[in-house]
């Protein structure tokens, strides 16, 4: 560790510190039960990880069930993220003329959907719903605005040679845009993972962090509940710091990567 | 020899190999070719020089059909180009190594995209094989595991200089690739392709501006005008291999060329 990393942790961590202390002093002035302090939330985090909730679903399950709700709706994004954008860069009539549509969808923040899923949906399809609008607008559009950035010399370098555009679009288009598509999973993952409680609250089941969040709250145990937030904010940041390892790993071909 | 495509059996050298009839072009109201002809012989080593911005790499660009002329035709072998029957290579001016590659998967992918092409005509031991040759034969085996942003721009240029032989091409387009370099690195390319030209003696039509490549590299030496680009003349460079800059022949017929391309 050289001298600079090692004064950015020293500084990073006096920050923390200095954050949890202001909390804890917050808390303790206020003296309220919907204030919890710092300690409050630790004791509440230590008692979900040593007895479960008060359903008995220990803190690993609801971990569990939350994150393989994400990976269905993240995976579900992805498969119709990446080929529409591709389709869309590829042919930008195709997304002008759908971009009235796309565009407006896009900005329909995916709590607003709530009312109407609960509807016309039922058990998974929900959760999946969901986590798919929040993921899947930055990772078609990311795809989608990296194909005009493929470098038309790249593409003369395989036409020279016969290859059809299939050819092209396999083995030039994809590996020029791949960054692109990682950078908006990595997005689109970040965002899904921010819509779990909403999507949790229509779930009907008791097991899940948003739902775990929101189970508290409705008791005022709200050191519970911050703990449950604690949980997923660290969880998010794991995620992301998984996805850029990833991005580094696979791109090592890019001296200059995406943070 | 799938890869290497249609080739002459015998080869004359007195066979034209490219035919350049009447090209023109035209970019909305910018004419930039005027009804350029001439003819490229089988094996022979020709450099097309002019000034800059002239339309040298139109010229190129459009005999490797990679855009189309307004007027006129371009014949290789007397047929129109295609990339299927016709093996051609281009060497292009700006850095064109694909950065997701190292130097091996670069090389190798001239050769992958030719062979499916083709309808997967060479399996992947033959296509390591070729590429390792070739590495030896450009002196990049040290750095086959690189990748394009860790090695310098004169290597960069060197491997697609060996991704476009590694096709054994029967016809190499070459723009202006030593363009970018430092001096060092260019004169040391200069005869590292005439080298590999020797050895391999394929067809290759080389643009320049530089006045002392063209009377360095080739067998001819076409002079374009400024634009709209005309032939303006084409010089035999018959002086004995290995040339000297310093030679007064070498000389004499750079002051030529440098006579019929002045602008100023």
């Amino acid at each position: 560790m050289n001298q600079r990393t090692r004064k950015d942790w020293i500084l990073g961590l006096a920050v923390l510190l200095g954050f949890l202390a202001a909390w804890q002093l917050a808390a303790v002035l206020a003296n309220s039960p919907f204030l919890p302090g710092f300690t409050d939330t630790l004791g509440a985090f230590a008692d979900l990880v040593l007895h479960g909730d008060l359903e008995g679903y220990s803190l690993l399950t609801h971990v569990a069930v939350s994150l393989t709700r994400i990976a269905g709706g993240f995976t579900l994004a992805c498969m119709m993220g990446i080929p529409l954008g591709l389709l869309m860069g590829l042919y930008p009539s195709v997304y002008r003329s759908a971009r009235m549509v796309i565009e407006p969808i896009r900005f329909i923040p995916p709590i607003a959907w709530i009312p109407i899923v609960i509807m016309v949906m039922a058990g998974f399809s929900r959760y999946l719903f969901i986590i798919w609008l929040g993921a899947f607008f930055p990772i078609l559009i990311s795809t989608l605005a990296g194909v005009p950035r493929v470098n038309p010399i790249h593409l003369d370098v395989a036409r020279v040679h016969g290859a059809s555009r299939g050819y092209l679009i396999r083995r030039v288009v994809v590996p020029s845009v791949l960054p692109e598509i990682f950078a908006g999973m990595r997005v689109g993952l970040g965002v899904g993972w921010m819509t779990i409680v909403a999507a949790e609250m229509l779930g009907g089941e008791n097991i899940g962090l948003g739902r775990l969040v929101l189970k508290y709250a409705e008791l005022f145990k709200l050191d519970y509940s911050v703990a449950g937030m604690v949980l997923i904010g660290l969880l998010g940041l794991l995620l992301n710091e998984v996805f850029i390892r990833a991005e580094k790993r696979f791109f090592r071909w890019r001296w200059e990567v995406t943070v | 020899m799938a890869v290497g495509g249609h080739r002459l059996e015998i080869r004359e050298r007195q066979i034209d190999l490219i035919q350049v009839e009447g090209v023109s072009k035209r970019f909305g109201n910018l004419l930039v070719l005027d009804h350029v002809s001439f003819t490229v012989r089988d094996g022979e080593f020709i450099c097309i020089c002019g000034p800059t911005g002239c339309g040298k790499t139109t010229l190129l660009k459009i005999i490797a059909g990679l855009i189309p002329a307004t007027a006129g035709r371009v014949m290789i072998d007397g047929q129109p180009l295609d990339p299927l029957r016709n093996n051609i290579s281009f060497v292009f001016q700006e850095p064109s190594c694909l950065p997701w590659r190292t130097v091996f998967g670069n090389i190798r992918f001239s050769l992958e995209t030719r062979s499916a092409a083709l309808g997967n005509t060479m399996s992947k031991a033959e296509m390591d094989e070729r590429v390792d040759r070739i590495l030896d034969l450009v002196g990049l085996q040290d750095f086959a595991h690189y990748y394009p942003h860790q090695i310098s721009a004169g290597m960069k240029q060197r491997v697609a200089i060996a991704r476009a032989f590694a096709t054994e091409p029967e016809l190499l387009l070459m723009d202006e690739p030593f363009g970018y370099l430092d001096v060092q690195t260019r004169y040391y390319l200069r005869k590292e392709v005439l080298r590999i030209w020797e050895k391999l003696r394929r067809t290759v039509v080389f643009v320049t501006h530089s006045i002392e490549e063209a009377v360095y590299l080739p067998e001819r030496t076409m002079v374009l005008t400024e634009l709209p680009a005309r032939v303006s003349a084409i010089i035999p460079v018959d002086l004995p291999r290995p040339r000297e800059y310093a030679d007064p022949q070498f000389i004499a017929l750079r002051k030529k060329i440098t006579d019929l391309i002045k602008w100023w």
